[in-house]
Parts: structure tokens; C-alpha cells; sequence
């Protein structure tokens, strides 16, 4: 039995722990994203990915900020919010930063051509991960809520431990990214076309709003069941994947589209 | 290596209380899914919001604990007679035992094509009884889910593995295919979307009576592969597995068409609808 | 709660449970599927024939699965071994390999059981041979080749804080960790976007020797996995074994992801050379 409980903890907690949305989340965006591309904006960006799609790189940014140089990026998943702005851990004012990334990187990516093929491959890297963890409500840290314990059975896990290992898991385990993506992907081309109007900065302060939601969506009791919090909490997780990828194709075309 | 064994067949019985796990009841709907028309396609698209019937392909679980939801628990499983005919409501309702009195599955199959079919139903409730039917049909292609009341021993039967005992009706819900695949829910439409018109139109002959009937007799089966109380090695379990997965990969695929026979009949007007009786 | 248990178990059982046989079940399937992917439509209908009707990819891990029922499948090794000196392979399992190639050509003239286990073969072990772990190295100076390397020791994981077995690791652990939750069609879709005719052309060039040697000779030379994390015998204590690191375990991803698709393509080039017509 112990075994077993070492494995549970193996394979739930550690392989999730403090990423914003987990690899399905993740895959599942860049899916969205890509049934969105244009066909010549694909075709450019697989040019730099070595004939991959953007799917495969949807984690990789979890994957790699472990490990020098890439430690660099470590900061850039998750916002520390006090009191209307942005911290870092210790309450210092700090720009918002996956926002911050996200608006240098499509800045950057204005002439991709001139890159070298390297930058413009660890970008593509950057923004498909990057504007997912921008939609996702746990990466917006309170200081009410990053101490939270939250009680699921018998486990006790933080907010953004819960968020990443258990909100999807609580309706679509066993289903694949590409099968989700095929079921969240259902707004109209109006629908779709007004996602994507709106600006970074306006993602970025939906994403409060959200976040706020669904901290206070948490019982008083922390105990958390399907019935009292992932039964809402799983549509708030469907709805910013499925925006996140809209908008991640349209940053996409915009850079690549030409 | 024994120690992962150990694990998995340690998590299964966990689960044992389940009915199909949630992806094979996600693969079943995705073939049902694939084989809808149009039309029906269409119908359902609107009931739903927009989404299709793999989204809920076990809502009715997930229900089961909301106000209003409660008697969905008792819909998983049919109890059938001697003969293998579904025992009727009263008989079975009035049963001394409580797993044959919870197994209004076919009832309650009946009572959400009937809704349909008369019509006047809000959104709400249409949407309800599509959900019903994907998730009671699926049921139905999972042996362990008939209830032989002469013989209700049978649900006790069980192995060992690693000195562990094990159940046999929980082993069939998950790792009757997860044991050997690792399919996800648009894999299965690869993996067994694949029969022609003609298998098709015999595995959608007949009433829904017809086809439990069948399945009730063929499902006893199952019984015979499993010699209860067996201490299994670890390449004993293996070929044993093996004996199991043709059939419950094959019963899946075959829910997967009955699903979407009977929603076509319900929503495309050039499908003829699938009788109850 | 018992839902959450059950979602706990499902993710642990999807988690481990290929942990137990050969390049795991996950990337035996996606190597297929990347081969079924590139079949000409001919060359599918024609094996798939073979198969009744299913497709290679239901057949990915059969040979792990089914070895233990009968004697002469259990020999179709699944390790391939190499002269350290030249990376050529050599003994039985390039052998066998051939002899199943060869045997396919002549499909139409052979009985449908002999094609059948052929076909599961080759589906199978050509998978096998692409993963680094299962390349296993000889001293071939003397009489008698003499084993130098294969990857059955114990390494630790340092970003999961546990030991493993370096062969496991390789089989399995890779590519489940690479991309959790994802199917094979995942790993298909995303390796195999939009691949260049011209790398096809480079890596399907050749024979199968020479495939085989290209294998042994990246292991040694490119990607250095017995060099890297080193043998120690698997009784010292964690602290005294080759530590495999999270930058490592990047670079296997990536290593695992190329192999992969390098298999899948290889495997589609066989296929369409023998059943394309």
C-alpha cells in the first residue's frame, strides 16, 4: 500500500505541480489554435518546428524552465496579485508577466523573416504556451488564495495544485487533447471573430475577474467535491481553454499569416 | 515489473462500484457519434448547445448526486428472467434484493425514447433524455451490468493476484479494455468504427427487448471464462486477459452503432425508428 | 468521493500500467499509426485485409500481450543486438526480422495465420528496435559474441525523486512523462504535421541492416544513453547510481519523439514496398 500511495502522489502531484494548466490543458489550446490557422500561417510556422505542430510544444515550456538557460523563464507562467497590481512573492510591484511576455514576443515577431530561425522557434515556443497560461484563473496568484489548502477526499492540495491535477480530470479523464479540442471548439464565426477582437491586456484582466470567481466558488469549508465546486469550476476551465485557443490562432495569423 | 502490476490491479478494485469507466464510455459515444446522419447530428447539436454526445457520455454519473437526479443510479444495470428476458418493472421493483429492484436500466431507456418521441419536451428535458439514452445504451453492452437474479452469485465472483483478491464484475468495467489498450475516446472510433453497412444492419436489427435479450444470454458467458477464486501468475493473467478483451473491445463498438440507430430513428425523419418491444 | 478516487486510479493506471511491456504501449501505437499515416491507400487495404479488417495499430503491442501463449512467439525478440565495434546488428532478433520481411513478400502464397503473426512482428518489434533502450551491444572480437551493454540497470530519476530501471525508463517512463495524457493519434498528429518528403526519403533510405545500424550507431554516437547514465549494478544504493536529470530526461523526450516518427516511417516504407501492389 505504500507503494501505491507513493505512486498516486508520483504520478498526481509532482508531475502537475505548479504548472498553470497541465499538458492536456495545454494541448488542447494549441489544438483549438490550430483548426484556426490559416493554412499559409501553419505551413510558416511548421517551417520552424521542424515539420511539427504547435501541439507538441504546448508544455514545453513547463518542460524546460527547470534547467539553465531556460530558469529564466520560470517567473514568466504566473502572476502574484495584491491588492490590484501585480507582485512579485514578496509583494513588490511587478508588470504582469506572461502579459508582458506575450506583448514583447508579438512585437518582436512583427518581421519573423529577419530572425534567426532559432528565435523565431523558441517564440512560437513561448506563445503557444504562454497565452494559455494567460487564460488560465489559477495563474492569477492572491495572497488569499496561494496559502489555501483545499481538501479533496483525503488529499490535501494547494488552489493551483487542485486547479491543474483535478478540474479537468473531474469530467474529461481519458479523453485526449485532440478529442477535446474537437468538443470544445463549437463557437460560431461571429462568436469566434469577437474572442479574438479584444487585446492582451483585456485577456489579461478577464483573467482577474475569473480567477476571483472561482476562488470564491471554494466552500468555507475548503472541502471540495464534484458537486459543490468542479461542477462549476469545469466550465469556467472549458471556456478559458477554448478562448485561449481562439486567440492564440489569432496572434498566430497575425505574425504568420504573410 | 510485479509492482506496477500490483498497482494497477490494486487501483482497479477501487473502482469497482463504477459501470463502464469514463473513457470507455466516451469511446462508445464517439462511435455512436461518428455514425449519426446529418440530420441528427443537426437535432442534437441544438439540444446540447452546440456540443455533441461525447461531451456528456456520462453526465447521467456526474447527475447522480444533484436534487432531482437521484433515481439515475438505479438506471445502469437490467435484470432479465431465466430465459433472458428483461423482468418487467413491477416484477422486478417488488424483488426481495436490492440489486435487482436498482436495475430499471431498460425502463428507464424506454421512458426517455418515449419522452422524445411524444414530443413537447423543453430544451432542457430533451437534452436530458439524449444524455440518458448515451449513457444507459452503453451500459447495456457491459455484461456486468445484467442481473440474473437465480444466479447473483456470480457478482461475487473473484481472483488473486500478487495474494490480493480481486473482483471479477469490477475487473470487466475498466480493464476489460484498459488492460490491454490505452485508447483514448477518438481512438476507439479508429480502432472500431470499423465494421461494414451490412454488420452494421444486423447489429441494429431488432427491438432494444430483442437486443438485451440477446446480450443477456451471450453475457452468461462471461462467467465461464473465470474459474472463481483463481491465483493468477503474472503471465497467467496476461493470456487470461487475452481470452477477455476481443469481447468487451467488440461489445463497445456494438454499443456505439445501437446509440446511434436509435437517436438516427429519433431525429432523421428518413430513419425508421428503433421499436422498444 | 468516490468519483475522485476513481479519477486518481484511472490517471495512475493510465500513468503505469504500459510500464510493463516493451517500447510501451503508447509509442508501440504511435510508431504504427505514424506508419499507417504514410500507407498508400492500396498498401492499407491490402494488409488490413490480412488483419480482419483492423488496423496495424490494434496490433502494435500484440506481441507483447500474446508471447507467453505460444513458444515460437515468444523467441520474436524484442532487444536488438549490436557488435559494438561496427554497430552492425547481429544473432537472432535481426535475423528473425529479416525472415518476416522476407516471408511477407510472398503473403498471397502463405496460410493467413503465418501472414497474420508476421504482420504482428513486424508492427511490433520494428518499434522496438527504434527505442534506444532496447539496443544492446556486443564484444563480437572473440569466439562467441560476448554482452557488453543493454539498459537492464537500475539509473535515478532525479526529477521524480525515484529509481528505475534505465530500460523501463526508456520503454515507457519517456514518453508518458514527454506528453501525459495524450493518445497515440496525439503523438501522430503532432510529430508528423507536415514532414519533408525529402527527410522521409533520407531516413527510410537503405535496407533494414542498414536502418538497424543506424539505430545502434545514434544510441552510441548521437544520443550517448549508456554514457551519459553509465551501468552501476542495480543493488547499490540510490545515491551510488547513474542520475538522470531533468535537462537529461528533455533531451530523451526529444530523442523519443524522433525515433519514433524515424520508426513510423520506416515501417510505412515496408508496408507500402510489400503490400502496395
Amino acid at each position: 500500500m505504500k507503494k501505491l500511495t507513493f505512486l498516486l502522489l508520483f504520478t498526481v502531484v509532482f508531475s502537475y505541480c505548479a504548472m498553470a494548466w497541465d499538458n492536456r490543458g495545454h494541448s488542447t489550446i494549441a489544438y483549438i489554435a490550430e483548426r484556426h490557422l490559416t493554412p499559409r500561417a501553419k505551413a510558416n510556422i511548421e517551417s520552424y518546428i521542424g515539420g511539427r505542430s504547435i501541439v507538441y510544444y504546448a508544455s514545453w515550456m513547463d518542460f524546460n524552465r527547470s534547467t539553465p538557460p531556460m530558469d529564466v523563464t520560470r517567473d514568466w507562467h504566473v502572476d502574484y496579485w495584491t491588492d490590484g497590481h501585480r507582485t512579485d512573492a514578496d509583494g513588490n510591484p511587478q508588470p504582469p508577466c506572461s502579459l508582458t511576455q506575450v506583448k514583447r514576443i508579438v512585437s518582436e515577431m512583427g518581421n519573423f523573416r529577419e530572425l534567426s530561425d532559432s528565435l523565431v522557434n523558441i517564440n512560437i515556443k513561448y506563445l503557444v504556451h504562454l497565452v494559455g497560461d494567460m487564460h488560465c484563473p489559477v495563474h492569477i496568484d492572491f495572497p488569499t488564495s496561494r496559502p489555501m489548502k483545499i481538501k479533496i477526499d483525503n488529499k490535501t492540495v494547494k488552489v493551483h495544485a487542485m486547479w491543474d491535477a483535478y478540474v479537468l480530470n473531474s469530467k474529461h479523464n481519458g479523453t485526449s487533447p485532440m478529442q477535446l479540442a474537437e468538443e470544445f471548439d463549437i463557437l460560431t464565426a461571429e462568436q469566434i471573430a469577437k474572442v479574438q477582437s479584444s487585446t492582451p491586456d483585456e485577456w489579461h484582466n478577464e483573467t482577474v475577474e475569473v480567477s476571483k470567481k472561482v476562488i470564491d466558488m471554494i466552500p468555507e469549508s475548503k472541502k471540495i467535491t464534484y458537486d459543490n465546486y468542479f461542477n462549476e469550476a469545469i466550465k469556467y476551465a472549458e471556456d478559458r481553454i477554448t478562448v485561449a485557443g481562439y486567440r492564440l490562432a489569432a496572434i498566430l495569423n497575425s505574425i504568420f499569416d504573410k | 515489473m510485479k509492482k506496477f502490476i500490483t498497482i494497477i490491479i490494486a487501483l482497479l478494485t477501487i473502482q469497482s462500484a463504477s459501470a463502464w469507466s469514463r473513457a470507455i464510455h466516451a469511446g462508445i459515444a464517439a462511435i455512436a457519434d461518428a455514425n449519426l446522419t446529418e440530420q441528427t447530428k443537426e437535432a442534437i447539436s441544438q439540444a446540447l448547445d452546440g456540443r455533441n454526445i461525447v461531451y456528456s457520455a456520462q453526465w447521467m454519473y456526474d447527475m447522480e448526486k444533484t436534487k432531482g437526479y437521484e433515481q439515475t443510479k438505479n438506471w445502469r444495470s437490467v435484470a432479465v428472467a431465466k430465459n433472458n428476458k428483461p423482468l418487467n418493472a413491477k416484477k422486478s421493483l417488488n424483488h426481495k434484493e436490492d440489486i435487482v429492484r436498482r436495475a430499471q436500466g431498460l425502463e428507464a431507456l424506454a421512458a426517455a425514447i418515449r419522452a422524445i418521441e411524444a414530443g413537447g419536451l423543453t430544451k432542457e428535458q430533451l437534452a436530458d433524455n439524449i444524455r440518458y439514452i448515451v449513457t444507459i445504451v452503453g451500459d447495456l453492452h457491459c455484461p456486468t451490468h445484467y442481473i440474473y437474479p437465480e444466479a447473483l452469485e456470480l457478482r461475487k465472483m473473484h481472483y488473486f493476484y500478487n495474494d490480493k483478491k480481486q473482483s471479477y464484475t469490477g475487473y470487466w468495467e475498466h480493464s476489460s479494455i484498459a488492460g490491454t489498450f490505452n485508447w483514448k475516446t477518438n481512438e476507439f472510433v479508429h480502432q472500431l468504427n470499423r465494421k461494414t453497412p451490412e454488420q452494421i444492419a444486423a447489429i441494429t436489427k431488432g427491438s432494444i427487448t430483442n437486443w438485451v435479450t440477446k446480450n443477456a444470454a451471450e453475457y452468461r458467458n462471461i462467467y465461464t471464462l473465470l474459474e472463481s477464486g483463481k491465483k493468477f501468475s503474472q503471465k497467467g493473467l496476461r493470456v487470461w486477459q487475452n481470452s477477455i478483451y476481443p469481447i468487451s473491445t467488440e461489445q463497445a463498438a456494438i454499443a456505439g452503432y445501437r446509440i446511434a440507430a436509435i437517436l438516427n430513428g429519433l431525429f432523421d425523419s428518413n430513419v425508421a425508428n428503433v421499436k422498444i418491444k | 468521493m468516490k468519483r475522485f478516487i476513481t479519477t486518481l486510479a484511472l490517471v495512475c493506471i493510465v500513468g503505469s500500467s504500459s510500464l510493463c511491456f516493451g517500447w510501451g504501449r503508447d509509442a508501440h501505437a504511435a510508431i504504427a499509426y505514424i506508419a499507417e499515416r504514410h500507407l498508400t491507400p492500396t498498401a492499407k487495404a491490402n494488409i488490413e485485409k490480412c488483419i480482419d479488417g483492423r488496423s496495424i495499430v490494434y496490433y502494435a503491442s500484440w506481441l507483447d500481450n500474446h508471447r507467453a501463449e505460444n513458444k515460437s512467439w515468444g523467441k520474436l525478440a524484442h532487444v536488438a543486438h549490436y557488435d559494438i565495434a561496427t554497430c552492425e546488428p547481429i544473432g537472432k532478433p535481426y535475423k528473425y526480422m529479416k525472415s518476416t520481411i522476407n516471408k511477407l513478400k510472398k503473403y498471397r502464397e502463405l496460410p493467413d495465420s503465418t501472414v497474420k503473426v508476421s504482420i504482428y512482428h513486424l508492427v511490433h518489434s520494428l518499434g522496438d528496435y527504434h527505442c534506444p533502450g532496447h539496443v544492446a551491444y556486443y564484444d563480437c572480437s572473440g569466439e562467441k559474441p560476448k554482452r557488453l551493454i543493454t539498459s537492464s540497470y537500475d539509473i535515478y530519476l532525479k526529477p521524480k525523486k525515484t529509481r528505475m530501471s534505465y530500460h523501463k525508463l526508456w520503454d515507457s517512463g519517456i514518453v508518458q512523462m514527454g506528453q501525459p495524457g495524450w493518445g497515440y493519434m496525439d503523438w501522430g498528429h503532432a510529430l508528423d504535421s507536415s514532414v519533408s518528403q525529402e527527410y522521409i526519403d533520407s531516413v527510410t533510405a537503405g535496407s533494414l541492416k542498414d536502418w538497424m545500424k543506424d539505430i545502434a550507431t545514434r544510441t552510441q554516437q548521437e544520443y550517448k544513453i549508456y554514457e551519459r547514465a553509465p551501468y552501476k549494478d542495480s543493488l547499490c544504493a540510490d545515491d551510488e547510481l547513474s542520475v538522470v536529470d531533468a535537462d537529461m530526461m528533455n533531451d530523451y523526450y526529444e530523442i523519443a519523439a524522433k525515433q519514433i516518427l524515424i520508426g513510423g516511417l520506416r515501417m510505412a516504407k515496408i508496408i507500402n514496398d510489400i503490400f502496395g501492389e
